[in-house]
């Protein structure tokens, strides 16, 4: 028994993340939650499915981005341009008369159909990490030069969308959307809102298996190599730049999926949401919760979430960012392993098994 | 051992935040966890419920708490006197972080979860444009106080800041009329000076007169030097300024440093109040014009007691401002339409609304709400920074001016087709 739970402590608190998870539209139902704190939670999943990605790059690989945001985004925009498409019929969108556009331009074209749709939330962002990982990678460029490139990266983004406006509604961003299902607010659409709310659970336990299946073979163990030792990894004849570009294209194509399922609970995407802080607060997410773990990603984004969404109002307005903050510091001087770190630590299965794994996390450090 | 006991102590800290987020989560169906600010909350009998939704953390908190400010002032103002409708007003305050997506969470949880009667708020276009379907979907009511682009009319906002027409306008017609010619645009990259721009650029050219450049600043840009070479190449006779935030800042300290006066090239800024003066410097900004409907100066009686109380509650260093006081304006005009309806239910207050009777005697003087599109009819006002760092009125219209969001009644406008698409 103690065995078991050793070996599948995070599946088994991935099961009950999901179990609880799945009992809220019932909670819906019996009047014991608001739809807003349904609506919410659909968000948190999305944020759980990219600190996911993240966690695949940086925990295991090492490779620390901080322009995730990025790919959330563009997923975000895709999905998106769809849902608004459907809201004018396919006709032109009113930001783009604004702007001077006659009809609707050829990269809004492909967002007219859904399954093409799904396909460019996942295709653009493999193409554009894709590249970007290609070069990167292949000249070793690693550490923290790595991380200032991703942060150039997506404020060049950042800039290009709000430059683009008759396109993309510049810093607007587009709104106005209603869920792929149709509209998800309102007592006539809560069939709508529990069949999004569910799928999304389900890319999330996809995701979540994915990740798992991974990180549990060879190739996971690849990963920790390249994590801890990318210089030996190069000589025991691996070639590492492909690995990492691998599992670049992957955490982005992951980040994009959850952009596309966040717009659906959110209505709308901006471009704050491919700002560098906000692809660091997905770092601190992932930071939090465990890197390393996978599930620690998933607990992490949930935590910080639930946090500022209940901190940040009445009493705790105007300092609710200061509690966050500290919880981070607390988090890194004193649990480097984040709150999954910090229970394997302290409930070991056996007593070897602690110092291996606080030693595994320092050295993950970056 | 001393480490361990620290590692505790960290703990504890750690799974407290966790205890309450998780409290408040839960306990987020009926009433919130601590949000309430005054004692005794809830929804019992002698108390209402409204929400306030401002960025109070972030690169707008430092525009968006002065409107803030002016809305508690109100609040309490209301609560001394009895209240409305015989209850106290109660606040709930949720912090839009500068971020439209939060704006829209925290506005769903308010009208939602908090189930408060209408929601005071946001500053910024995009703020507004991404908590708009949200007031929509819920049928609830939310008070714009900003001055804004226009075009929109939402059947559950209540814009109680200037339409295109009651400030941009009448401010080209003025210099139009001063003999201005050549006119130079320069905004900050975002909605509001697109749209705004692009109004003027109709109006200038039907007037005859010249357009001689247009130019965009990203929002957190300092550098103007490129920006000013422009404009002395293109010798315009008067700059139209929506740069917006720290633009101004870095605009007008860089032309000051070319020693450029308001003799050389004069300036009417759309988005420079009397707090944007104090920390431009007045002495830059003097001689400069500028476009309101109200300011600290304005000469009404209401004023007067506005502006002691205000500075009364929040410092004497304070200044009020346009945006400041339409959002104290807006709890007034809600206070109005709760009593005309007799009840403070979303459909009944905006049916009182919409009957075009819901006026209040403001510090601008008399303001009323259009029923049809339920902006405000409010007097416009040109005004000249000063060295004292106040601005004071040289020109106003003639009586109070109608909204009109989508300038339906300019024929220039209509020509130009600027309206947008159904």
């Amino acid at each position: 028994m103690k065995d078991m739970l050793k070996k599948q402590g995070s599946n088994i608190c991935f099961a009950f993340i999901v179990i609880l998870l799945a009992l809220v539209p019932v909670m819906f139902s019996a009047g014991l939650m608001n739809s807003s704190t349904v609506l919410f939670l659909g968000k948190c999943i999305a944020f759980a499915v990219v600190a996911m990605g993240l966690d695949l790059i940086w925990g295991y690989t090492g490779i620390l981005s901080l322009g995730h945001g990025l790919y959330f985004a563009l997923g975000g925009y895709a999905m998106a341009m769809y849902l608004k498409l459907q809201s004018t019929g396919g006709k032109i969108t009113d930001f783009m008369h604004t702007g001077g556009l006659e009809e609707l331009p050829l990269v809004w074209k492909p967002f007219l159909n859904l399954p093409l749709s799904i396909v460019m939330i996942i295709l653009v962002p493999a193409v554009v990490s894709g590249v970007i990982g290609y070069f990167i990678f292949k000249s070793r460029v690693k550490g923290v030069y790595f991380s200032i490139i991703s942060q150039a990266l997506t404020w060049a983004a950042y800039s290009m969308f709000i430059a683009l406006s008759p396109y993309t509604n510049g810093n607007v961003g587009i709104t106005e959307i209603k869920s792929v299902f149709g509209s998800i607010k309102g007592d006539a659409n809560r069939g709508n809102m529990f069949l999004l709310f569910y799928i999304s659970l389900g890319i999330m336990i996809l995701i979540y298996a994915l990740c798992k299946f991974l990180v549990g073979r060879k190739f996971g163990k690849l990963l920790i190599a390249i994590r801890d030792g990318e210089n030996r990894t190069y000589f025991s004849g691996y070639r590492v730049s492909r690995y990492k570009t691998f599992v670049y294209v992957l955490s982005a194509v992951i980040a994009a999926i959850a952009g596309a399922v966040f717009v659906n609970f959110n209505g709308s995407i901006t471009p704050s949401q491919m700002t560098i802080a906000y692809s660091i607060t997905m770092v601190i997410w992932v930071a939090i919760g465990g890197r390393g773990t996978i599930i620690g990603a998933v607990i992490g984004a949930f935590l910080i979430n639930l946090c500022e969404y209940n901190l940040s109002s009445g009493a705790m307005v105007e300092i609710w960012q200061y509690l966050i903050g500290a919880l981070f510091c607390i988090t890194i001087l004193f649990f480097k392993g984040g709150i999954v770190g910090f229970v394997k630590d302290h409930f070991p299965g056996d007593k070897k098994a602690a110092p291996a794994a606080q030693a595994k996390t320092e050295e993950a450090k970056v | 051992m001393k480490k361990f006991s620290m590692k505790m102590i960290a703990a504890f800290a750690a799974a407290g935040m966790m205890a309450m987020s998780l409290a408040g989560c839960g306990g987020s169906a009926g009433t919130s966890g601590g949000s309430e600010s005054t004692a005794g909350a809830a929804s019992g009998d002698d108390t209402v419920k409204v929400g306030l939704l401002h960025s109070l953390t972030g690169s707008m908190a430092i525009s968006e708490k002065a409107v803030r400010d002016a809305e508690v002032l109100a609040i309490e103002e209301i609560n001394a006197a009895g209240g409305v409708l015989g209850k106290q007003i109660v606040y709930v305050e949720e912090d839009g972080a500068s971020e439209p997506s939060t704006f829209a969470t925290k506005a769903e949880k308010l009208v939602d979860s908090e189930k408060v009667k209408t929601v005071f708020g946001c500053w910024t276009s995009s703020s507004r444009k991404a908590v708009k379907p949200v007031f929509e979907d819920y049928n609830s009511l939310l008070w714009y106080p900003v001055q804004y682009e226009g075009m929109e009319q939402s059947p559950n906002i209540v814009y109680t800041g200037a339409a295109p027409n009651q400030q941009i306008v009448p401010a080209i017609e003025y210099l139009i009329e001063k003999g201005y010619k050549k006119f130079f645009l320069l905004g900050s990259d975002y909605v509001f000076p697109r749209t705004a721009n692009m109004i003027i650029t109709a109006q200038v050219n039907a007037a005859g007169c010249e357009v001689v450049g247009e130019e965009y600043a990203d929002m957190d840009q300092t550098d103007f030097a490129a920006i000013i070479g422009k404009i002395e190449a293109a010798q315009p006779e008067v700059i139209i300024n929506t740069l917006n935030g720290t633009g101004n800042v870095s605009f007008f300290k860089q032309m000051a440093e070319k020693n450029y006066t308001s003799a050389n090239y004069m300036t009417m800024s759309f988005s420079i109040a009397e707090e944007e003066v104090a920390t431009i410097g007045a002495d830059i900004l003097k001689g400069h014009m500028v476009s309101w409907n109200y300011y600290q100066t304005t000469e009404t009686d209401v004023n007067k007691s506005f502006v002691a109380a205000y500075k009364a509650k929040f410092g004497d260093t304070r200044v009020t401002s346009d945006p400041a006081e339409a959002a104290y304006d807006a709890v007034y005009l809600w206070k109005a339409a709760c009593e005309k309806a007799g009840s403070f239910e979303v459909d009944d207050v905006l049916g009182a609304i919409r009957t075009g009777e819901i006026s209040y005697n403001a510090p601008e003087g008399t303001v009323t709400i259009n029923g049809e599109n339920q902006h405000l009819t409010k007097p416009v006002r040109i005004g000249e920074v000063k060295e004292d760092g106040l601005i004071y009125e040289v020109y106003s219209t003639p009586a109070a001016v109608d909204p009109d969001p989508y300038l339906t009644t300019y024929d220039w406008a209509v020509a130009a087709g600027i309206q947008p698409i159904e």
